[in-house]
C-alpha cells in the first residue's frame, strides 16, 4: 500500500466568471522515501492539489466535489476537522511557495519553529530550545542562537525559505509537500535550497511531493514525475523515462520548449497557443487546441490515464510512440 | 507566474456608437437604472419649474398644515402643505433647482479644481507641490463649518458666495486624494512606457494619469454631494445660506424640524429627496467606475447571458 | 568594425545621497554594435533594471556617459531626447503592469505615433497596427480588446509590437520572459530572434535565466553588485568562464537531464548578495568567493583580457578558465 494515494480528486471554485474546475479527477500515489515531482505550468492545479491534501481549500468559494485521499490507510476526506488538523503539520507538512507571506512578521523565527512543537504537544529530547537551534544549524544558518531571536524580515529570501523547510521537517513528518520552494529565488540561492532538500531526502524516509514548473529542478531532485495540464495528470513516469521518451504530447512539447544551458541549437520549439481558460475548457482532451497530434476523437472523448509501460501512465488517445 | 489566459473571452460588441454600449451597460445594473430614473425625475422637475409651469404657490389659509396623501385635493397638495398653506410638492420642486444647482456647481468646481491641483502636486512635487499641500493643510486645520461661517459672515450671504465658500472648503479633500492616487499611478510601469515613447508631462497627465484617477475622484464627488447638501442646509438654517423666500431642500428640512411632532411631512419629504438624490449619485458613480474599468465589464454584460 | 551603436563609458547610477548611497550601477562600460545582441545576466538586485532605466533616461545617471548613434543620452533633453526615443525602445519585465489597463489595444499601439507626428500618418494607423499585430503572431481583431483580456504571453507580444512601432535600432528587453511559463517563454524568445533577424535590431537582453540568454545573445555580460565582472562572446563565456562568480552561476543552473545528477561539478555558493549600500572592499564578490585571498580585499580587480578564450574580459585577481562541465 502506498503512503499517500490520491484518487479521482475533483475540486471546483465558484468565481465571478463561472465555476472553475481546478482539478478534474487527479490520481497519483506516493511511496515512502520517494520524491514525486508535480510538474505543470501556472494555473494547472498544482497548488490546489497541495491545498486539498492539507485541507486548505478555501470553502467557499472552493469545494472538493469528489475523490479520495488516503494517507497511511486512512481516508482523509472522512476525518473530522480536528483530526485533519492534528495530522497536518505533524505527519504531513507543507512548504509554501511564498516564504515571506507564510511567516508571521511579528514573531522571531525561533519562536515560530518552536510553535510547531507546542501546537502538537511534542517534547523533543533536550528541550524545544535545543531542537530549534539544532534545526537552524542543520539548514545551514550561521550563528543560530542569535538568529533564532531575529524576525523574518531580517533574513534573506533564501534563508526564509530554508526556515520554512526547517519548520516543515521539525516534527519528522511522513509526507513533505513543497510548493515551488525555489521559484522566487535566484539560481545560486536555489542551488542551496535544492541541496538542502536533497540532504533531507537522504536522511529521512519521508515521501516528498515536489511542486514545480522547472524541468531542471525536476531532473535534479525527483524520482518520479507527474505532469499536470488543466487540472489533470496527463503523464506519470520515472524521471529518466520522462526525459528520454515522454509519451504525452504535452510533456514532449514542454521538454522541447525548454532552453538549455549546455547547448544552443538556435530554435526552441514552443507549444503554440496558451493555457486554456479554466471557465471554458475545450471538450474532450483539454490539450487538443495546442496538440500537433490531435484528431477527431480528441474533441469527443476525454482520454483516461492509462498504463503505457511498466510503471508509467499517460492520458492520450494517440501517445507518442517509444523512441 | 500568473499566466491565466483569457484568450477565449468573446470580443464584445463594443463597436458601434459608445452610447449604445453605455445603455447596454446601464441595463446590466438595475440599481443604476433606478438611480438614473430618479435623477431624471429631478431634472424634469427642475425643468418644469424653470418654465414656470406650476403657478400654484399661493398662501392658502385653508390648506394650513394639510397632511399628505389626501388624494381628494388638487395634485399639488398630495404631499401636504406647510404652516402657511403652501403645497409641499410645489415647494419641493422649486427647492430642487436651488439644491441641485448649488450642490452640483459646488461639487463640480471643487472636483475639477481639486483634481487638477492634486494631480499637479502629485506628478511634479517640488516647490509647487509643497505649496499646494501646505495651503491644503491650513484650510483643513480649521473646522470646515467655522471657515464657511467666517467666509459667509465676511462676504455676506448669497448663493454665489455660498458656492465659492463651500467649494474652497471641500477642495483640500479632493487635492489630497488626487495627489495620493497620482503618486501611485505615476510609478506604474505603463507610465514609464509612455515616457520611453517620448510622452511629455502634459501627454502623460492627460492620457494616463487623469483617466486612472477619475473614477476615484467621481466616487469621492458623489459622496461629497450629500455632504454639501447638508452643509448648505445647516448654513441656511443659521441664516447664512439661502435666504427666504428662496428655498432649498436643506432649508426645508431645517424649517420642518420644529414641527416634527405636529407636521412630520414638512421635514420628511425634503429629507427623503436629499437621501434619494445622494444615493442615486453614489450608485451612478459606482456604475461609472465599473464602466471605466475594462477588467470589470463582465459585471455589467455577462449577467444577461 | 566602425562606430558602435551604443557606447557606454563609466556609467554609474546611485540612489540616495549622504555617506552610503546605494550603488546600484557602479562604473559600467560596454558597447553594442549595430544588429548585435548583448545579453546581461545577474541575480536579482544586482542592478540590471537600474542600468536599463538609466539608459532609457527614466532616471538620471550619477556619472559617466552613454552615447547612442552619436548622441549623448545622459545629457539629451527636449527635441534631442524626443528624437532619441525613436531609436531606442524597451520591452518591460512585467507584461501585466506595462500596458495601461484602461486603453484599448489599438490606442496602446498607436500611442507612440501620436507622440511622434510624422512617423506614420494617422490614416494609416489602423493598417500599420494590424501589420504589427500580425508580425508578433496576434490577429487583427485583437486591436479592439483591452489588455485584461490577454494572457501573459500575449501581453508580452503586445509589449513587443508596441516597442517596434517607431522602428527602433536598439531594443532594450528587461527580463522579457521571466514572468512567462516555459512553453510560452519559448514563443517569445523565438519571436524576438525572428524580429531581430528581419529588422537587423540591436538588442540589450537582460535576464536572470542563463539558458535563455545563451539562446538569444551574441555577447554576454555578467553583473554582480553593480559591476560588470566578466564579459565576452557567448562561446567564450559559456565554454570557459574565468570568473569564479560566473562559474558558480553556471554550475548552479539545474540541467534538465536526470542522468547528469551527481555527475556534474556543482559549486554551491555560501551566503547571499551583500547590500549594495555597503559593498565589500576590493573585489565585491570576495565575501562569497572560495578563491579569495588578501589581495582581493585590498585591490579592486579591473576587467582584463584573458588569453584562454578569445575576447573574454574578466575582473578577478585569480581568474582561472577552468571549465565547469
Ligand atoms: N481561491 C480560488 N478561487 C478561485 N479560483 C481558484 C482559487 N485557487 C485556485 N483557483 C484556480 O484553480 C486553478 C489552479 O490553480 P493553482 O493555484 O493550483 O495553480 P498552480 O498550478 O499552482 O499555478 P502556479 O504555478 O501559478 O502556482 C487556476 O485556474 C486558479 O485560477
Ligand atoms: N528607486 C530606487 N531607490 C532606491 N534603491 C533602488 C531603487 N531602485 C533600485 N534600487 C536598488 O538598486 C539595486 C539594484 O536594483 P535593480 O536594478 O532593480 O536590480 P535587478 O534589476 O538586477 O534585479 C537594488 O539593491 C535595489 O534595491
Ligand atoms: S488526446 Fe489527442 S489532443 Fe489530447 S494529447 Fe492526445 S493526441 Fe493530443
Ligand atoms: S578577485 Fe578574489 S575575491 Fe574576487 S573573484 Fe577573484 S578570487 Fe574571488
Ligand atoms: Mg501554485
Ligand atoms: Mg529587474
Amino acid at each position: 500500500m502506498a503512503l499517500l494515494e490520491v484518487e479521482d480528486l475533483q475540486v471546483s471554485f465558484d468565481t465571478a466568471s463561472g465555476r472553475i474546475f481546478a482539478l478534474n479527477g487527479v490520481s497519483f500515489s506516493l511511496e515512502r522515501g520517494e520524491v514525486l515531482a508535480l510538474l505543470g505550468e501556472s494555473g494547472s492545479g498544482k497548488s490546489v492539489t497541495a491545498s486539498a491534501i492539507m485541507d486548505l481549500v478555501p470553502n467557499p468559494p472552493g469545494a472538493i466535489d469528489r475523490g479520495s485521499i488516503r494517507f497511511d490507510g486512512a481516508e482523509l476526506l472522512q476525518l473530522s476537522r480536528k483530526e485533519r488538523r492534528d495530522l497536518c503539520g505533524s505527519r504531513i507538512a507543507l512548504i509554501f511557495q511564498d516564504a515571506l507571506a507564510a511567516l508571521n512578521p511579528v514573531y522571531p523565527v525561533g519562536w515560530q519553529i518552536a510553535e510547531m512543537y507546542r501546537i502538537h504537544g511534542r517534547n523533543p529530547e533536550g528541550g524545544v530550545e535545543k531542537a530549534v537551534i539544532d534545526l537552524l544549524t542543520a539548514i545551514g544558518i550561521p550563528d543560530p542562537e542569535r538568529r533564532a531571536r531575529q524576525y523574518p524580515h531580517e533574513f534573506s529570501g533564501g534563508m526564509r525559505q530554508r526556515i520554512m523547510i526547517a519548520m516543515a521537517v521539525a516534527l519528522e513528518p511522513d509526507v513533505i509537500i513543497a510548493d515551488e520552494p525555489t521559484t522566487a529565488l535566484d539560481v545560486t540561492i536555489q542551488a542551496q535550497v535544492v541541496d538542502l532538500l536533497a540532504t533531507i531526502r537522504k536522511r529521512s524516509d519521508a515521501g516528498m511531493i515536489f511542486i514545480t514548473h522547472d524541468l531542471g529542478v525536476v531532473a535534479e531532485l525527483a524520482d518520479r514525475v507527474a505532469v499536470m495540464y488543466a487540472g489533470r495528470i496527463v503523464e506519470t513516469a520515472n524521471v529518466f523515462e520522462l526525459f528520454e521518451d515522454a509519451r504525452h504530447p504535452y510533456s514532449v512539447g514542454l521538454l522541447a520548449s525548454q532552453p538549455r544551458l549546455d547547448t544552443d541549437d538556435d530554435e526552441l520549439v514552443p507549444i503554440p497557443g496558451s493555457a486554456p481558460n479554466p471557465v471554458a475548457l475545450p471538450s474532450g482532451c483539454a490539450f487538443r487546441t495546442r496538440c500537433p497530434r490531435a484528431e477527431g476523437l480528441c474533441a469527443e472523448v476525454i482520454p483516461p490515464l492509462e498504463t503505457v509501460g511498466p510503471g508509467r501512465q499517460a492520458a492520450c488517445h494517440f501517445p507518442v510512440s517509444p523512441a | 507566474m500568473t499566466d491565466t489566459s483569457a484568450e477565449f473571452l468573446p470580443a464584445r460588441e463594443r463597436r458601434g456608437p459608445r452610447i449604445f454600449w453605455l445603455l447596454r451597460a446601464l441595463a446590466g445594473d438595475p440599481m443604476a437604472v433606478a438611480a438614473a430614473i430618479w435623477l431624471l425625475i429631478v431634472v424634469l422637475a427642475i425643468f418644469t419649474d424653470s418654465l414656470s409651469l406650476l403657478g400654484d404657490n399661493r398662501i392658502s389659509l385653508k390648506a394650513r398644515n394639510l397632511p399628505p396623501f389626501d388624494f381628494g385635493q388638487s395634485w399639488t397638495l398630495w404631499l401636504g402643505a406647510d404652516a402657511l398653506g403652501r403645497p409641499l410638492l410645489v415647494r419641493l420642486i422649486q427647492a430642487a433647482s436651488t439644491t441641485i444647482g448649488i450642490a452640483v456647481v459646488t461639487v463640480l468646481s471643487s472636483l475639477i479644481g481639486g483634481t487638477l491641483l492634486g494631480v499637479i502636486a502629485g506628478y511634479f512635487g517640488g516647490i509647487v507641490g509643497n505649496l499646494i499641500m501646505r495651503i491644503c493643510d491650513i484650510i483643513l486645520g480649521f473646522p470646515t463649518l467655522l471657515v464657511a461661517l467666517f467666509g459667509l459672515y465676511l462676504f455676506g450671504p448669497s448663493v454665489s458666495n455660498l458656492v465659492i465658500v463651500l467649494a474652497i472648503t471641500r477642495m483640500p479633500a479632493y487635492i489630497r486624494v488626487a495627489r495620493a492616487e497620482t503618486l501611485e499611478v505615476r510609478e506604474r510601469l505603463f507610465v514609464d512606457a509612455a515616457r520611453v515613447f517620448g510622452g511629455g508631462p502634459a501627454w502623460i497627465l492627460r492620457t494616463h494619469i487623469l483617466p486612472s484617477v477619475a473614477p476615484t475622484m467621481l466616487t469621492l464627488a458623489s459622496v461629497n454631494l450629500a455632504m454639501v447638501m447638508l452643509f448648505e442646509s445647516g448654513l441656511s438654517y443659521l441664516g447664512l445660506g439661502i435666504q427666504p423666500p428662496s428655498v432649498s431642500w436643506g432649508l426645508m428640512v431645517a424649517q420642518g424640524q420644529g414641527y416634527l411632532s405636529s407636521a412630520w411631512w414638512l421635514g420628511f419629504f425634503p429629507g427623503l429627496a436629499v437621501m434619494l438624490t445622494t444615493m442615486s449619485f453614489n450608485l451612478l458613480a459606482n456604475w461609472f467606475r465599473i464602466v471605466n474599468d475594462p477588467s470589470q465589464h463582465w459585471r455589467l454584460v455577462s449577467r444577461r447571458r | 568594425m566602425n562606430q558602435p551603436l551604443l557606447k557606454v563609458e563609466n556609467l554609474s547610477r546611485h540612489f540616495g545621497s549622504g555617506a552610503t548611497p546605494v550603488r546600484a550601477v557602479d562604473d559600467v562600460s560596454f558597447e553594442i554594435a549595430r544588429g548585435e545582441t548583448l545579453g546581461l545576466v545577474g541575480e536579482s538586485g544586482c542592478g540590471k533594471t537600474s542600468l536599463v532605466r538609466t539608459l532609457l533616461k527614466l532616471g538620471p545617471a550619477t556619472s559617466g556617459s552613454a552615447v547612442l548613434d552619436g548622441v549623448e543620452i545622459t545629457k539629451a533633453s527636449g527635441r534631442e531626447l524626443h528624437e532619441l526615443r525613436r531609436k531606442m525602445q524597451v520591452v518591460f519585465q512585467d507584461p501585466y503592469q506595462s500596458l495601461n489597463p484602461r486603453m484599448r489595444i489599438d490606442r496602446l499601439i498607436s500611442e507612440p505615433w501620436a507622440l511622434h507626428p510624422g512617423a506614420v500618418p494617422k490614416a494609416r494607423w489602423r493598417e500599420e497596427t494590424v501589420k504589427l499585430l500580425e508580425s508578433v503572431g496576434l490577429r487583427a481583431e485583437h486591436a479592439d480588446r483591452y489588455p485584461s483580456e490577454f494572457s501573459g504571453g500575449q501581453r508580452q507580444r503586445l509589449g513587443i509590437a508596441r516597442a517596434l512601432t517607431l522602428n527602433p535600432t536598439l531594443l532594450v528587453c528587461d527580463e522579457p520572459v521571466s514572468a512567462l511559463d516555459v512553453s510560452v517563454q519559448a514563443q517569445v524568445v523565438n519571436l524576438l530572434a525572428r524580429l531581430r533577424r528581419e529588422r537587423n535590431l540591436a538588442m540589450l537582453f537582460v535576464a536572470h535565466d542563463l539558458a535563455v540568454v545563451r539562446h538569444v545573445s551574441d555577447r554576454v555580460m555578467v553583473m554582480y553588485l553593480g559591476k560588470i565582472i566578466e564579459t565576452g562572446p557567448k562561446q567564450s563565456i559559456f565554454s570557459a568562464p574565468a570568473h569564479p562568480y560566473t562559474q558558480a552561476l553556471m554550475s548552479a543552473v539545474p540541467t534538465p537531464d536526470p542522468r547528469l545528477r551527481g555527475h556534474r561539478k556543482r559549486i554551491v555558493l555560501e551566503g547571499d548578495l551583500p547590500s549594495p549600500a555597503n559593498p565589500p572592499s576590493g573585489c565585491r564578490f570576495r565575501t562569497r568567493c572560495w578563491k579569495a585571498t588578501s589581495i582581493c580585499a585590498d585591490q579592486e580587480p579591473g576587467l582584463t583580457a584573458r588569453t584562454t578564450a578569445p575576447g573574454l574580459l574578466t575582473a578577478c585577481h585569480h581568474a582561472d578558465p577552468e571549465t565547469t562541465r
